[in-house]
């Protein structure tokens, strides 16, 4: 039993990771039907902002979250902005290349920039400190992660459904047509999408930096798109989908591990077994858990 | 600095010249010369191994001929060195194998140093019945089934009985588990050595987990770990992942020891983990502040000839040399044949890099450098040697 | 005058849709722009509207010029669209339509618009909480009408408000335009269904690809020979 629920903390944290990070390729594709590409790369610019907010200006942690929101943010508005914006009519093709090299974009400027050695937050960062419940481990990095990825998803989906910006953003993912005779700017809209999503996977940058403190230019790319198929899976465009998504990907990621030994199931399995499962969902509901059939439009 | 720059300019005059006989006492009433080649990467993608090369050479060459050369049937022969750059490729290094051993006749080579040139040139060596020993390379394939050619550094998995060894002594360890990358060589084969040579020593292997290659997040497999409650962990990562694998260790509440091998030996270990790696312990080749007598003496004349503390390449240059010379001694004959099994019959020779013998394929069984990390550097902490070795 | 039209031309890439269209609405009017599929209609509200940009001609409301505004800025003036096919947003409830509507107000001037499409359609009200897609058709129209309601008082530009209707239910919501027009809503309604159109208007147009070919007061369009043959089936 310890040891279940042990390993249930273990997968609310990876899970929390993935779905801060899902959460942003959910809104972005709901709001502009695009996968943006770049969007892990964005989540390790999130998490170098980090290093940059807490050692070369010496902060400390939330204000270094909070430093590292705002301008993995704005880097979001501006790649929009910048690389999106003017392909707004242009083929889907185009729009998912342009991505890909925004992506590599930030890899290489981010190597450039800090060098290939790894790097990790000070030591005094986040002090480590671990409780123990009867046999169940639960450190203050855990409940932080998990505590703060839950009031940051329900921040977000206050803002979505209860706001008359969250509210804009749902109209333009159902019809954008209609959407500026209601005196909303869908240029706002959009970058107020892109703000929310690229903060959140900042957030998810810098939590993850604290969970495994080994930071490099390419650590976006492999937990970008776990964090992708997590927000397909959920059913992307659905911020609720992209939530459930990124907890049953971590959950999936530590129960084979941890119980697959006992069916003879080697960990090297892990990924194609998780993958797999999370394919079956998608042949049994082919939009995602949340996902509902687009209207097709005239 | 000066100083380390004037030896590479004149390694790189020597090459020119194509042979190098260094001064060597009045005294000594040479009959003849012992010449031997040397293969290094002066140029090319790892200039810095060339170098290191090339010092331990002349330093090595220098002492003995100061000490009148070598002795065979009670006369003194000169050793002169012949050095040749492989450019650090394949190609070139079998060229001037050919060179060394069909022109200029040498009785035996030591190089080259990276497995990528010492794997095809230990073929040469051996197919033209010439002793070769590469102090470096670590591949399997230099030696394997070439009983011309020898290596002064352990193969990675030989890592897995020393660190077994280890921890049963230092610990008491009566069981153990392993957390390693199932998608990679280097720790695959260490870790099933590792658990090997444990059961063979008695400790219980309770837990044996892997990932793959990329992961960060080892909480499950850890979980599983705690859960058979072993007395030490065992994990031969790289060095950017031994971080995350004793910090999470330590917040599911692992609190025994963690060992691993010489792939954590890159200081950005010690940066990237912090205080959780303090007091944690690895096996490797070498330390520069390695406590023997042999070794201090080698490190010392070393830094005070360079100006630089010796690398690993250095250090296992000298031994590969220091073994020739005793093979040859030992043979007591210039026939390469003799030194040849004189090379695979050495019972026990203390190097800088500690005791070592070999086995039938020319691989060294020796003992291993522990390592601790303490005050945040890599600490000489000990040797440690496999079961049964060094034989009483 | 509230509202004119100069000589608009508004083309689709290579196609020309509109060709030279002038025509003027007076505060207080309800006027109709009939014409035949393709004539042309949705194109000069769209325009008007702000969502296509015309090639030439000005739109004056006011004695502003919207034919390079945003459409997000002339919903500021007090101009709303009720665009063809209701295009109400069905994933939002009756209530986050019609609040979202409102985007550029707040308070109570907003709750007070919203109230009052709530009054004009209690059955909207009725259902503040169901979702825009589990409307019915005619309840749907109701909504994108009330939403218009709220975006702005001025001028509101209707876009076959009958389409897909039943005739008694086309019959309830002309009368209410007539009720919010006699509020004081300047109306302009674009209708392929010319008879009842005719009948709520004040004046019309007669729009045939893309230009007008006539135009007076209701009465007279109705009872022309060329209006009785192509639109009222006489
Ligand atoms: N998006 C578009 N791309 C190209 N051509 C268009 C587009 N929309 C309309 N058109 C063309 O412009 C012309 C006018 O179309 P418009 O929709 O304004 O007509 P309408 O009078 O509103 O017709 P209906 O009564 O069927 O709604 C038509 O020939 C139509 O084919
Ligand atoms: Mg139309």
């Amino acid at each position: 039993m310890e040891y279940f629920i042990q390993q249930l903390l273990n997968a609310l944290q990876l899970g929390s990771l993935y779905a801060l990070i899902a959460l942003g390729y959910s809104m972005v594709y709901g709001v502009l039907l695009l996968i943006n590409f770049a969007h892990g790369d964005i989540f390790m610019v999130g998490a170098f902002l980090g290093v940059f907010g807490s050692i070369t200006l010496d902060l400390p942690f939330v204000p270094t979250l909070i430093l590292s929101m705002v301008l993995t943010g704005l880097l979001g508005v501006t790649i929009e902005r910048v690389a999106y914006k003017p392909l707004r009519q242009a083929s889907r093709l185009s729009v998912v290349i342009t991505a890909l090299g925004v992506g590599l974009l930030l890899e290489n400027g981010m190597l450039a920039l800090t060098g290939a050695n790894p790097r990790s937050y000070p030591q005094d960062f986040i002090t480590t400190t671990v409780y123990n419940f009867g046999g169940v481990s639960i450190s203050n990095v855990k409940i932080l992660i998990i505590v703060l990825a839950a009031v940051l998803f329900a921040g977000l989906y206050t803002i979505v459904q209860r706001t008359k910006w969250g509210m804009a953003m749902r109209a333009i993912s159902y019809d954008k047509f209609a959407v500026p005779l209601m005196g909303v700017s869908q240029d706002q809209i959009i970058s107020l999408t892109f703000l929310l999503g690229a903060g959140l996977a900042a957030a998810g940058g810098i939590l993850w930096g604290v969970a495994f403190p080994v930071l490099n230019p390419y650590m976006g790319m492999r937990v970008g798109w776990k964090a992708f198929i997590a927000a397909v899976v959920g059913g992307i465009g659905d911020i609720r989908g992209a939530a459930i998504g990124g907890l049953l990907l971590g959950f999936i990621e530590i129960m084979v591990p941890a119980y697959g030994a006992s069916f003879g199931i080697s960990s090297t399995w892990r990924d194609p077994i998780a993958f797999g499962l999370l394919l079956i969902i998608l042949v049994v509901r082919p939009t995602g858990l949340f996902g509902v059939a687009r209207r097709q439009k005239v | 600095m000066a100083k380390r720059f004037i030896s590479l300019a004149l390694a790189v005059v020597m090459v020119a010249l194509g042979t190098f006989t260094v001064a060597a006492q009045d005294d000594c009433d040479f009959v003849g010369e012992v010449v031997i080649g040397v293969i290094a990467p002066l140029t090319g993608d790892i200039p810095k191994v060339g170098q290191s090369t090339v010092e331990a050479a002349r330093m090595a060459v220098e002492e003995v001929n100061a000490e009148c050369g070598l002795t065979i049937d009670d006369e003194n022969y000169e050793v002169v060195i012949i050095i040749e750059d492989n450019e650090a490729k394949a190609e070139s290094s079998v060229a001037v194998a050919t060179r060394l051993i069909v022109e200029e006749d040498v009785i035996a080579i030591i190089g080259p140093q990276a497995s990528k040139q010492a794997v095809p040139t230990g073929q040469v060596a051996n197919d033209r019945e010439t002793p070769m020993i590469s102090p470096w390379s670590t591949n399997p394939a230099t030696t394997l089934d070439r009983p011309w050619v020898f290596r002064a550094a352990f193969l990675d998995p030989f890592q897995g009985p020393v660190v077994a060894g280890f921890v049963v002594s230092e610990f008491g360890a009566e069981t153990a588990a392993v957390l390693y990358d199932v998608a990679s060589d280097y720790p695959k084969g260490l870790a099933e050595n590792f658990r090997d040579a444990a059961e063979a020593a008695g400790v219980d292997v309770v837990a044996f987990e892997s990932f793959t290659t990329g992961d960060t997040d080892f909480s499950s497999q850890l979980t599983s770990i705690i859960a058979a409650n072993p007395d030490v962990l065992f994990t031969p990562q790289y060095y950017n992942e031994v971080p995350l694998i004793v910090q999470q260790a330590r917040e599911l509440g692992f609190e025994g020891p963690i060992v691993g091998s010489d792939s954590w030996g890159t200081p950005d270990l010690i940066e990237l983990c912090g205080e959780a790696c303090e007091g944690l312990f690895f096996s490797t080749h070498y330390a520069p502040d390695i406590a023997t007598e042999v070794g201090q003496t080698f490190i010392n004349a070393y830094e005070e000839r360079y100006g630089a503390k010796p690398d690993d390449v250095a250090a296992l240059t000298y031994d590969a040399f220091q073994l020739l010379f005793t093979a040859i001694e030992d043979a007591n004959s210039l026939d390469k044949a003799d030194i040849r099994d004189a090379l695979a019959n050495i019972e026990l020779f203390e190097g800088v890099t500690g005791l070592m013998s070999f086995d039938e394929q020319g691989d060294p069984i020796k003992c291993a450098v522990i390592i601790q990390i303490k005050d945040g550097a890599f600490t000489y902490y000990d040797s440690a040697c496999p079961a049964g070795f060094p034989p009483e | 005058m509230l509202f004119s039209v100069h000589d608009l031309h508004v083309s689709y890439g290579s196609i020309k849709a509109v060709h030279g269209v002038s025509f003027d609405v007076d505060e207080g009017e309800i006027v109709t722009l009939i014409g035949a599929n393709g004539a042309g209609k949705s194109t000069i509200l769209n325009t008007i509207a702000g969502l296509l940009r015309p090639d030439q001609g000005e739109i004056i409301y006011q004695g502003t010029n919207l034919a390079r505004m945003n459409a997000h800025d002339v919903v500021r003036l007090g101009v709303a669209l009720v665009p063809e096919g209701r295009r109400i947003f069905g994933n939002l409830t009756v209530y986050e339509n019609l609040r979202l509507a409102g985007f550029q107000i707040s308070g109570q001037e907003l709750e007070r618009r919203i109230e009052r499409a709530f009054e004009y359609f209690p059955r909207l009200a009725e259902r503040r909480n169901q979702l825009g897609d589990t409307l019915s058709g005619g309840e749907q129209q109701m909504l994108a009408v009330g939403r218009a309601l709220v975006t702005g008082g001025r001028l509101m530009l209707l876009d076959e408000p009958s389409m897909g209707l039943a005739p008694i239910l086309v019959q309830h919501i002309f009368e209410i335009l007539a009720e919010i027009n006699q509020r004081g809503t300047t109306i302009l309604l674009v209708e392929q269904n010319a008879h009842m159109a005719l009948k709520l208007a004040n004046r019309g147009y007669v729009l045939e690809t893309g230009s007008i070919v006539l135009s007076g007061p209701s009465a007279e369009l109705s009872a022309s020979p060329e209006v009785q043959r192509a639109y009222l089936g006489g």
